[in-house]
This record gives structure tokens, sequence and C-alpha cells, in this order.
């Protein structure tokens, strides 16, 4: 049996390494409150699986429930730098596993491990800059929140909802 | 509207923003603190919302996914340009066209009128009544009175509307009815076609068979701007969750992977690192023989290079891989990461096919860091073609008409004279020369009886090859087109023919005259394989509309007396039936070869073969031979296979 894992994503064992790494980060917060990994452990294993397979819906799928667990951590209290890591943990995952899957439908794709290595470094890098920004932010203020600021913040929202959603 | 949207999504980024700002800075918001109730209502808003956009997101992802991974196109198959016979029937299936029915009634009283000997009327009336078949999914279709119970997955469950079953029942049926009543004596054949239906129909239990490979429809709608691949929406729909949670849970600590998202989102939509505003890609392609025989493999290096002065973070190339040329090993693609004056290099196989092939601009698509936006660009092309000529050996039989012209030649004609095959014994005329006299009866009976021979005469012979467009189909994407099995055929046969003595020549049935009388001779076949391997009239698509009377006058003019014609045509479509049945009209002796282009996969694919069937039906109703020739038997065979032919050249 050979060594080499055979995957239907770019770049093979490689994105495959690369998926589990940053999952594996993302599952830090859950160390915090184990119940999350009612969600994360799942959602990991979705996205390995799913980098495997090829399947973009297992990759999403995955990454949902990594992050899910995330936000459960946060809910149960876990401290804000471990959720800031695992954050940042997800999303390089996900990346990760998305660019994979997607390069890994063309063509010629089959060893091509740069391309995913290259995209995920600069996602990762630049979600590093902006936890540690947000972090900074949370960290000069004190909470409670008052209204005027959910206000504020749901109207952002809704404004990029709005962006977001509609992409036609 | 992306002026619009961008002022929009830069007003909620920083609304986002200050609302963080806001949350960090107490001093800035002392007094607006309001009931806990207005909160928590708010927090359920944003959850909501968010995980509405997700849904929707994940809904409508493998639509959009189509429409953005367009650069995915995998041009593997030799007959990926070439329509598969019957396709435009499943297009029709698909959106219910009105069309579909009337095709489908046109069909069944043909094949009721012509297989069960009704007269139109009558079978019309049988498709209203639902009396022409057992099978009450497909009475159902024209008959309303019939109730069909077929059990089907509901629509909202994915299956298929019951009107689509219905007709794909109709077709089944037919095909059947055909089958059986048109069953000749290619056993094999019969079994094989069962075969393929039997895993066509497993197939293609759902809506759409899912062999994974991307429409061509959507391939082709790629714009030339960027465009976005929607990749991040889910990121800024689980941001909005995440809000909407840290919200109503109290947990300001939530705030922080929020944040992070925003940046992330404001990353994709404002941070275009590397985004590819014009690249300068040059595409070299070399080919390991320029002139192979058909059927050789051909290996293809190609080269790329970024010319520009820009990393090209993502580049995926799909390389413009001729119609015919089939790729055997590698793949015609590639995707990697260019910085300025690097180049990559990947190479694939094709096997070479008769002609002239040009290669295609590659496709390529950019994206930039974020994956967020891709753009098509056109590359510079150092291009190769590639050519093959026809090159034969050990030439088959070739199963002709009995019309013979004057000249001597190999073919043992049906008249008596001299030769060396027995042909009849006649009383003697004064003049008879004495050695045919049959001395053996004068020496028993004491009467004078000459022996004549069969005459050996020449056979001239005009290929009428069938390049029209409407030839160019396939029985699926992995098969070569009718069209160019019509010009191996044309070219065997000319072959055959010109070794054993006959004079051949060459028709294009297409709108694009092409021609060479009947011959013989080294230059002549030279002349011919050229012409059949390189003239536009076999190899591109109909610019003007085949007209058939003005070919007809055209080919009679020029048909020299005493030639027959044997006519190479996947019979795709009603044209060539008529083609024949006027030439032989007008006293030239037809013989079709027909490739068959069909297959039983799809419903529209059976739907062609049952329509195909008929033509042939009609054809050998005229006296026309038709020598059926399947994707899968080697062009001898099936020229040996055939018996309702008197004369065999070879």
């Amino acid at each position: 049996m050979s060594a080499r894992v055979t995957t239907r994503a770019a770049g093979g064992t490689r994105s495959l390494l690369l998926t589990g790494l940053a999952g594996g980060l993302a599952l830090v917060p859950v160390a915090a409150g184990p119940t999350a990994a009612v969600a994360a452990l799942p959602g990991l294993a979705g996205l390995v699986a799913g980098v495997s397979r090829g399947s973009r819906r297992l990759v999403r799928a995955g990454a949902v429930g990594l992050y899910a667990g995330v936000l459960l951590a946060g809910v149960l209290g876990a401290p804000v730098m471990l959720l800031a890591l695992g954050t940042v943990g997800a999303v390089v995952a996900w990346d990760g596993a998305e660019q994979a899957v997607d390069l890994g439908r063309h063509p010629g794709s089959a060893d091509a491990a740069r391309p995913v290595l290259v995209h995920t470094a600069i996602t990762a890098g630049v979600a590093a800059i902006v936890a540690v920004g947000s972090y900074l932010l949370y960290r000069l203020g004190a909470v409670p929140a008052p209204t005027v600021v959910v206000v504020v913040l749901l109207v952002g929202g809704l404004l990029l909802h709005h962006v977001l959603v509609r992409t036609d | 509207m992306n002026v619009v949207r961008g002022v929009t999504a830069g007003a909620g980024v920083t609304a986002v923003l200050f609302g963080l700002l806001l949350l960090a800075t107490p001093p800035l918001t002392v007094g607006l603190d309001t009931s806990e109730a207005v909160v928590s209502a708010l927090g359920v808003v944003v959850s909501v919302a968010g995980v509405g956009a997700l849904v929707r997101r994940y809904s409508s992802g493998t639509r959009r996914a189509s429409a953005s991974d367009a650069s995915n196109r995998r041009p593997v198959a030799a007959t990926d340009h070439a329509a598969d016979a019957g396709a435009a029937f499943d297009r029709q299936l698909r959106s219910r066209s009105a069309a579909t029915r009337d095709r489908l009634e046109a069909t069944a009283v043909d094949v009721l009128t012509r297989l069960r000997d009704l007269d139109p009327g009558t079978a019309r009336e049988q498709l209203r009544s639902g009396d022409w078949t057992k099978d009450r999914a497909a009475a159902a279709f024209f008959a309303p009175g019939v109730i069909d119970r077929t059990l089907r997955r509901p629509t909202w469950l994915g299956g298929e509307p019951a009107v689509v079953g219905q007709a794909r029942a109709v077709v089944d049926e037919l095909s059947r009815i055909t089958r059986e009543e048109t069953r000749d004596d290619h056993h094999d054949r019969d079994a094989a076609t069962d075969a393929e239906e039997r895993r066509g129909a497993h197939a293609s239990t759902g809506p759409e068979a899912p062999n994974g490979e991307p429409d061509p429809a959507v391939m082709a709608a790629l714009p030339d701007g960027p465009t976005s691949t929607g990749r991040w929406t889910g990121v800024g729909a689980l941001t909005l969750v995440t809000v909407g949670i840290a919200v109503f849970t109290r947990r300001p600590g939530l705030l922080v992977p929020a944040a992070i998202g925003v940046g992330m989102v404001a990353y994709a939509a404002y941070g275009r690192a590397g985004t590819p505003t014009e690249a300068s890609l040059l595409v070299e392609r070399s080919l390991s023989t320029d002139h192979p025989d058909r059927g050789d493999p051909v290996r293809v290096t190609v080269t790329v290079r970024n010319e520009g002065d820009r990393v090209l973070p993502d580049v995926r190339l799909v390389d413009g891989v001729p119609e015919a040329l089939a790729v055997t090993d590698g793949e015609p693609g590639t995707v990697t990461t260019l910085r300025p004056d690097e180049s990559t290099r990947f190479t694939y196989t094709v096997t070479a096919e008769y002609g002239d092939h040009e290669f295609d601009t590659p496709v390529v698509t950019l994206r930039d860091a974020t994956g967020e936006r891709q753009r098509r660009v056109e590359p510079t092309v150092r291009g190769e073609s590639l050519t093959c000529r026809p090159r034969l050996a050990d030439p088959p039989g070739v199963p002709l008409r009995a019309e013979t012209t004057g000249h001597v030649g190999p073919v043992a004609a049906d008249d008596g004279g001299s030769g060396l095959a027995f042909h009849a014994v006649r009383d003697h005329r004064p003049g008879d020369p004495l050695s045919l006299i049959d001395w053996k009866r004068f020496a028993r009976t004491g009467d004078l009886a000459t022996i004549e021979f069969q005459q050996e005469r020449r056979t001239d012979v005009v290929l009428a090859v069938d390049g029209r467009e409407a030839a160019a189909v396939a029985p699926d994407t992995s098969t070569r087109n009718a069209r160019h099995r019509a010009i191996e055929a044309a070219d065997v046969l000319a072959t055959a023919l010109l070794d054993a003595g006959s004079r051949v020549g060459i028709s294009a049935v297409s709108a694009t005259p092409a021609w060479l009388g009947p011959g013989s001779g080294t230059d002549h076949q030279a002349r011919l394989r050229d012409l059949l391997a390189t003239d536009p009239a076999f190899t591109t698509s109909d610019e003007a509309p085949f007209v058939r009377s003005t070919y007809l006058a055209r080919l009679r003019r020029r048909l020299p007396s005493g030639t027959q014609v044997v006519l190479c045509s996947p019979l795709a479509d009603g044209t060539p039936v008529e083609l024949a049945r006027e030439l032989e009209a007008c006293g030239v002796p037809v013989t079709v070869l027909s490739p068959d282009p069909t297959g039983a996969a799809t419903t529209g694919r059976r739907l062609a073969s049952v329509e195909r069937r008929l033509r042939m039906a009609t054809l050998r109703h005229q006296g026309v031979p038709v020598i059926d020739w399947a994707p899968d038997t080697p062009l001898p065979l099936a020229l040996a296979r055939t018996r309702d032919l008197p004369v065999v050249v070879s």
C-alpha cells in the first residue's frame, strides 16, 4: 500500500494536512467548554472528509460545524483569546479546504498543492492580523453593550447581508 | 450597480466597526441603555437574518458554483463539441417544451403506420385511446383517459414530473416495437443495445444523469469582465449569526469572532490582493509528432508563462483540444501560481484522428488571492496544428450493387461472355469461338452449344460522404462522431475499391461542395485521401444551408453513366433518405453505409435510435441496401455481415 493519500481535491495529502492542522486550531476553544465538541468534532471530520472526497457540500457543512463549536464554546464562556484563535483556525481550515476542492475539479490539478498553499497562507496571514486587531479593540474597552451599539451593529450587519446575499 | 453595492458594503462595514468601537469604549455610550427585552429581540432578529442568508447561500450553492466554475470545463472527450444524437430532444424534455409532444406523436404515428400497417387516422385514434400499447405510462402520455399509476418520486423530493416519465415510457415502447419489427440478423448488436439500454435506464432514474460534467451551456456563459465567485458570502452570514448570538446571550466575548468575520469579509470585498486586472500570459504548445497516423498517440506539451509584472496567485487553464481528438492520457489543463517571468508546463496525450486539427485558444481563468473575484483572460498562443492523413493496409471486401461499366474490370457481371467463371450454356451461333463450344455435349447429343462465362467488368463508384453538421453526432461523449466515422468508412471503401481495380470518386454531401470524379491510380488515391482528410466540406460547421435539389442536380450532372453511389451517412435526419431515394429514382444505384450515431443512455438518444431505424426501414423498403455500422463493430466486420448485396469487390 502506498503512503500517498489519494484525494479528489487539489494538493492531495498536503491539502488534507493543512485542513487538519487549521481545523485542530479551531478546536482550541473547545478545551474551555468541552460540550462544544458536539459540533466541532463532527465539523472537523466533515471538513477532512470533504477534502478527501472532493465534496464542496461536506466542506461547507463541516466548516459550519467547526465554527458552531467555536460559537458554542464562546456561549459556554471560553476565554476571548481562545475564541479568536479558534475563529482564525476555522476560517483558515475552511478556506484551504474550499480552495483545494474547488481546484480539484479542474483538469490537471492532481498534484497542484502550490495554489492551495499560497492561497491559504495569504488568508492565514490576513486572518491573523485581523484577529490581533479585533482582540486589541476588544481589550481596549469594556462591556456591557447598550442598545444603541446593538442597533449600529444590526444596521451594519443588515447592510452587509444585503450586499453579500445578492451577489447577482 | 457595482458602485451602489460597493457603497452599501462600505456603509455596512463602517457601521459594524463603529458599533464594535462603541462597544469597546464605554464613555461614548453612557446613558444609552434600554430594556433587556429589546436587546434580546434584536439579537434574535440578527441571528435569524444570518441563518436565512446562510440557508439561501447553501441552497443556491450548486447553481452558483457551476456558473463560477466555468473554467472547469473538461474538454476530454473527442466529441465534446459535437452534439450527441438526441441531445435536442433531451433538452426539450427537461424544459417540458410543447415540441416534445409533437415530435413524439409524429414518430409514434410513423412507427404504427410503417410497422403495424395502420393508416395514419387509425394510428392517431389508437394513440388517443391508449390502445397502441399495454404500458399504461406510455399510453397515458397521449390518452387523457388512461390513468398512469406508476409510482414516482414527488417533484419536491427531486423526482421528475409525471409527463417526463410518461414521455420516457413512450420512447421505450416505440424503441421496443421498432426493434421487434425491424429485427435483422444482428442479434449480437441487439444484445449490446439491450445491455446499454439497461445501463442507460439505470443511470437515468434521476431527472438528470449525475455524470459530474459541467453543462456546456453554463460554461459558455462566463462573461469577459471580472465576476464574483460568491465564496465569502457564507462567512458574512455566519458573522451576522455570531453578532445575533452575542447580543442575545450577552456574551461580548463572541464579538471578537464576529469582528474577525467582518474583517475577513472586508478583506474579500476590498482587499483584492492580486486582483487580475490584466495579465499577460504566453501559452506555447508543442507536439511529439506533426504527422501521425490515425490512432497514434500524440503527446502535447503546453508551457504557460507569466509575462506580466504581477504575481498571479491562482491561474486555471484548460487547453483548447480540437473537437476530434480524444485525450487518452493526462489532463489537458493545469492550475498553478505564477510569479512574473515564471513558467509552468504540463503534458497530455491525444489520439490522432484524420483531418487538419487546429487547437483552440486555451480558456484561462485568473482569481485574486481571496478567491472572491475571477476573470477570464485571453492568453497569447503560439499554437500548433495537427494533421493526420489516412494511410491504410489490408482493405476489406466491399459489397456493392450489380451495376458495372462497359469496361473490363474485376467484377463478375451478370452478362455472359468471355471470362473465367461459368455463366450459362446457350445454343451455338455461327462465329462463336471454337474454344467455347461444349464438345462433351456435342459428343453426347450431336448438338452444338456454346459455354458462356461471366464477363468481368469494372465498377465505378462515387462515395457520397455526409459532411453536414447534422451528421456530426455521436452516441455519447466518449465515442467518435458519426461524421468522422463516415469519412473513415469512405477512406476504407475507396482504398479497397481502388486496390481491386474500380474507379472511385468522392462527393461531399455538404453545403460546401467538394468533388473528385471517379478515377484510379496512385495519384488519384493520394488526391482522394487528401480531400477526405482536409477538405473543409467535411470538417467545418455549416455556414450556408444544405439544399438537396441543388446538390442532386450537381451530382447528376457530374456522375458518369454506369456509376453507382455509396452514401456514407449516419441517417441522423431525413435528408440522406430523400437523397438516396431521388438518386435511385434517377436510375443511379445507391447503397447506404450508415455509421450508427445513436445510443440508449437517455430518452432523446433512444428516440433518435427509433427514428433512425425507421429511416433504414424506409430505405430498405425502397430497395436501397443499408449497411448498419455500430460504433463498436470494426468496419470490415460490418461489411462482411452484409448479405443482401450481389457483388463483393475484393
